[in-house]
């Protein structure tokens, strides 16, 4: 991977040339603070935007001129990241090795149309698109209901984080989409081009012509964009911490119950400890044989999925299962247990080379995935992330007593329970 | 070792067999830091029958599936459980119709990752005790899918359509198959299919092809060669619809319909599988995707409340479509989709665009080491050959050919399930 930055007076371009791909994407990133309000306008501004623009103003119009290009992609996303949110617009397409045409420009002007040159009339967004697009959403609503995972995660966040940005909900909220108008949400998408970071980001295949036509059109369409430097802007979520553990059961009609057990990591300085932390997530449940996995799932029977992963931005590691009802107690139980076995030299030192080999195969993946490549880069814009060849360094030079040391700094405080009150078939 | 090349691509592929009957494909991609393995068997959940030596022996619903949690097993052998966590490597597994494939992904040391695999795959052990334990943990993955509305509607339309096509049963069974399979079924089975015949062996990514064609070869000698002698029993699957309306109940907000039509391509039955499948996803694509006016259509009309899914599947004489949607006003949507289906036109121009979209799919399952070993795995299952031509497929396709084939979309062999509040 060949990386080099240009910074410009407001923006920032990060061109990534690698040979490994058979894409070539562009991806425009705009980033600020968190507000929860806005969760629901970049969502409903994401679908608005990908699905069609002034010149290609009906979704068919769009998805014909998509084809043409070899089955371009133009999208648009917008994510939290603890407390920042970000919107981004790209396009992805094949590279022109692989094709008749050579349809770079078309597809760099597709991709510029669609941002700045959205399907308005005089008062704000298509209405018919806008209405179309609404319905959907407060839809989309109503049917997540039906996927407990997703109702035991929304309110464990709810409660876990209360008071804190990581604690909105990431699709926005229902009664904010319910009243926007197409007045509103465009005078919104007009804050884009003021106060956000920008960072466009840049790979695939590219030959110098490649990266100067981009510079010269990208210098003509972003030039009276105001922006903020990216230092401006940082993702970690402050908040307060509970004392007491928070024990909440609620019920619903489905067959399997979901277990959510929720640790604040209180004090753990990062600078110090962060690569043990991520190792010792993986020794508790992110890696295969983990110590949930062979307590949990394989002694126990108690599930089919169980895993640990970090809320890297908000300090917390959240264990969740997927179990049967009856076993709700016992599973809390031996899940403290494994809580404890982590603080057990033995346990770590029976596994902690392991992690170390299964950490350098995911580190090596990072070279097969052009979006953790480009993501890596347009992160440590905000959270100096070390070079992936550095933090393999670092991994290596972990210690057990690191790793002990993380596990001081863990404690409980949620155990979320969505009760499955539905008995199991053939009981 | 073959040397084959994949036309339009850059991609090449090596071939061999190994004396015991094992298939093996190797597609290095030296860009790559890892390695993809996967060894894969020619049975699947699709055997619901199957004779060996004049005896008939009927399948648990479910068994394919359970032997390959219990074949992956890493826990209970600490040995095997200490090797490949040495080695860093994540080993995974996956059972569907036609296929049970054991996977290794790693970086470091490939010969020892696939002495490894080969070790689980062609030594396990079987014990009842643990067979007993992982009843609780498949009853689990079965409740996680059945809580899901999608996945619980599409099993319902499957038992309602076909009459006794494979795909009538799910791929992990019910509750009650799960608790009834047996060490010695599992046995029978796994000595019946799992045959270095019945075999084949993809491996994709960072690798040098004739060390690892050496390694294979010396394992496999330790692999005696077996006559692979069972035989699926193909059940004659009637064209007619099994069930024609069905309603189940569930907790949903949005009342959903799920539509399964099947279609008689007999005539068709001597084009390449590919070929019609491709056909198929053109056909599809123009009704479905968001170059049709169809999804604004519906929306504006109250016909659908989010967006469309749509399926295929093509079997022997007959393919099915199903459609699986939210709506509000279910009895509308059915009349006007099947007059959609049976009216809508695929002009020239669209054909040709959506022979580019296909060329771009199918390059772009090589742009990962997992999609390309998916990729090669599925075709040599399927077909025992790669298909190497499958941008001459693609550039062959011919739009009056296509225009037959939308003509055999039968709108009233329908299977209808409702999904009610």
């Amino acid at each position: 991977v060949d990386y080099k930055k240009i910074e410009k007076n407001n923006y920032n371009i990060h061109f990534i040339n690698t040979n490994r791909f058979k894409t070539v994407t562009v991806e425009i990133n705009f980033t600020k603070d968190l507000e929860e309000n806005n969760i629901s306008y970049f969502k409903f501004l994401s679908r608005l935007m990908s699905y069609s623009n002034k010149k290609y103003n009906t979704r068919k119009k769009m998805a014909i001129k998509c084809e043409e290009l070899y089955g371009s992609s133009v999208f648009a996303s917008s994510s939290v990241i603890g407390s920042m949110e970000n919107f981004m617009m790209g396009v992805e397409f094949l590279n022109p090795l692989y094709t008749e045409e050579n349809e770079w420009k078309n597809n760099i002007d597709l991709l510029f149309s669609s941002l700045l040159e959205p399907n308005v009339d005089g008062k704000g967004f298509d209405e018919k698109i806008f209405n179309l697009i609404k319905d959907s959403l407060i839809t989309n609503f109503k049917i997540r209901e039906e996927y407990p995972s997703s109702i035991a995660y929304r309110n464990f966040e709810s409660i876990m984080f209360k008071g804190s940005p990581a604690s909105y909900d990431s699709s926005g909220k229902l009664e904010v989409i319910e009243k926007l108008t197409r007045e509103e949400l465009y005078k919104f998408y007009k804050t884009l081009f003021k106060n956000h970071a920008i960072n466009i980001m840049v790979y695939g295949k590219l030959e110098s012509e490649n990266e100067d036509f981009l510079l010269k059109t990208i210098e003509k369409k972003l030039a009276s964009f105001k922006s903020m430097p990216s230092n401006k802007f940082n993702p970690f979520v402050k908040r307060k911490l509970n004392k007491d553990v928070i024990t909440k059961i609620e019920k619903k009609n489905v067959t399997q119950s979901s277990l959510i057990m929720g640790y604040n990591i209180d004090g753990l300085d990062k600078t110090k400890l962060d690569y043990a932390l991520n190792l010792y997530n993986m020794i508790l449940g992110a890696s295969s044989n983990s110590v949930l996995f062979l307590k949990v799932r394989e002694e126990n029977s108690f599930c089919y999925t169980v895993r640990s992963s970090l809320y890297k931005y908000s300090n917390a590691l959240v264990i969740t299962a997927g179990i049967n009802k009856k076993n709700y107690e016992e599973c809390v139980r031996v899940i403290k247990e494994c809580i404890l076995l982590m603080n057990d030299p033995k346990t770590i030192e029976m596994n902690l080379k392991k992690v170390k080999k299964t950490m350098n195969t995911r580190l090596n993946d990072f070279y097969d995935s052009s979006s953790a490549i480009s993501d890596h880069y347009y992160i440590n814009e905000f959270d100096k992330e070390d070079d992936i060849e550095l933090a393999r360094k670092k991994y290596n030079e972990v210690t057990v007593e690191n790793i002990l040391e993380v596990g001081k700094y863990l404690k409980l405080s949620v155990i979320y329970f969505l009760e499955g009150t539905r008995e199991d078939e053939n009981a | 070792m073959k040397t084959l090349k994949y036309d339009g691509i850059e991609e090449v592929l090596y071939n061999f067999k190994c004396d015991n009957g094992l298939d093996v494909y190797l597609c290095p991609n030296n860009l790559s830091k890892n390695f993809f393995i996967s060894l894969g068997v020619r049975y699947g959940a699709s055997t619901t029958e199957y004779k060996k030596d004049n005896k008939k022996y009927k399948v648990t619903p479910g068994v394919a599936h359970f032997i390959e949690h219990r074949v992956l097993d890493f826990t209970k052998d600490k040995e095997a459980e200490e090797k490949v966590r040495n080695l860093g490597s994540f080993p995974n597994a996956m059972t569907n119709y036609m296929t049970t494939r054991y996977l290794m992904f790693g970086s470091l040391d490939i010969n020892e990752n696939m002495k490894v695999l080969f070790d689980r795959v062609f030594k396990p052990n079987f014990k009842a005790s643990d067979i007993e334990k992982e009843k609780g943990i498949i009853l689990e993955e079965y409740y996680m899918y059945q809580d899901d509305p999608g996945s619980a509607i599409y099993e319902t339309l499957s038992e309602a359509m076909y009459n006794k096509y494979y795909m009538k049963t799910s791929v992990l069974g019910k509750p009650n198959d799960i608790k009834s399979i047996s060490k010695e079924e599992i046995e029978r089975i796994y000595n019946d299919f799992y045959v270095p015949e019945n075999m084949y062996l993809v491996i994709t990514g960072s690798f040098n092809a004739t060390e690892v064609e050496t390694f294979v070869t010396e394992y496999m000698k330790k692999i005696k060669k077996k006559s692979f002698v069972a035989k699926t029993v193909h059940k004659k699957e009637k064209l007619n619809v099994n069930v024609s309306y069905q309603e189940k109940q569930m907790e949903v907000s949005e009342e959903k319909v799920a539509l399964g039509f099947k279609c008689d391509i007999k005539e068709f039955n001597k084009m390449h599988p590919t070929k019609t499948g491709y056909y198929l996803s053109i056909i599809l694509n123009s009704l479905f995707s968001p170059t049709s006016s169809l999804f604004e259509r519906y929306k504006e009309s109250k016909l659908i409340s989010t967006s469309f899914g749509s399926s295929r599947n093509i079997e022997g004489d007959f393919f099915d479509i199903k459609i699986i949607v939210d709506t509000e006003n279910p009895n509308e949507f059915i009349e006007n989709i099947k007059k959609d289906l049976s009216d809508f036109e695929i002009s020239k121009s669209d054909f040709e665009r959506k022979k580019k979209m296909i060329l771009s799919e199918v390059i772009l399952n090589f742009e990962n080491i997992q999609s390309a070993n998916d990729f090669i795995s599925y075709h040599v299952n399927k077909f025992k050959n790669p298909i190497l031509e499958f941008h001459t497929i693609i550039k062959e396709l011919n739009y009056e050919e296509c225009l037959k084939i939308k003509k055999l979309i039968n709108i009233d062999n329908l299977t209808i399930v409702k999904v009610i509040k």
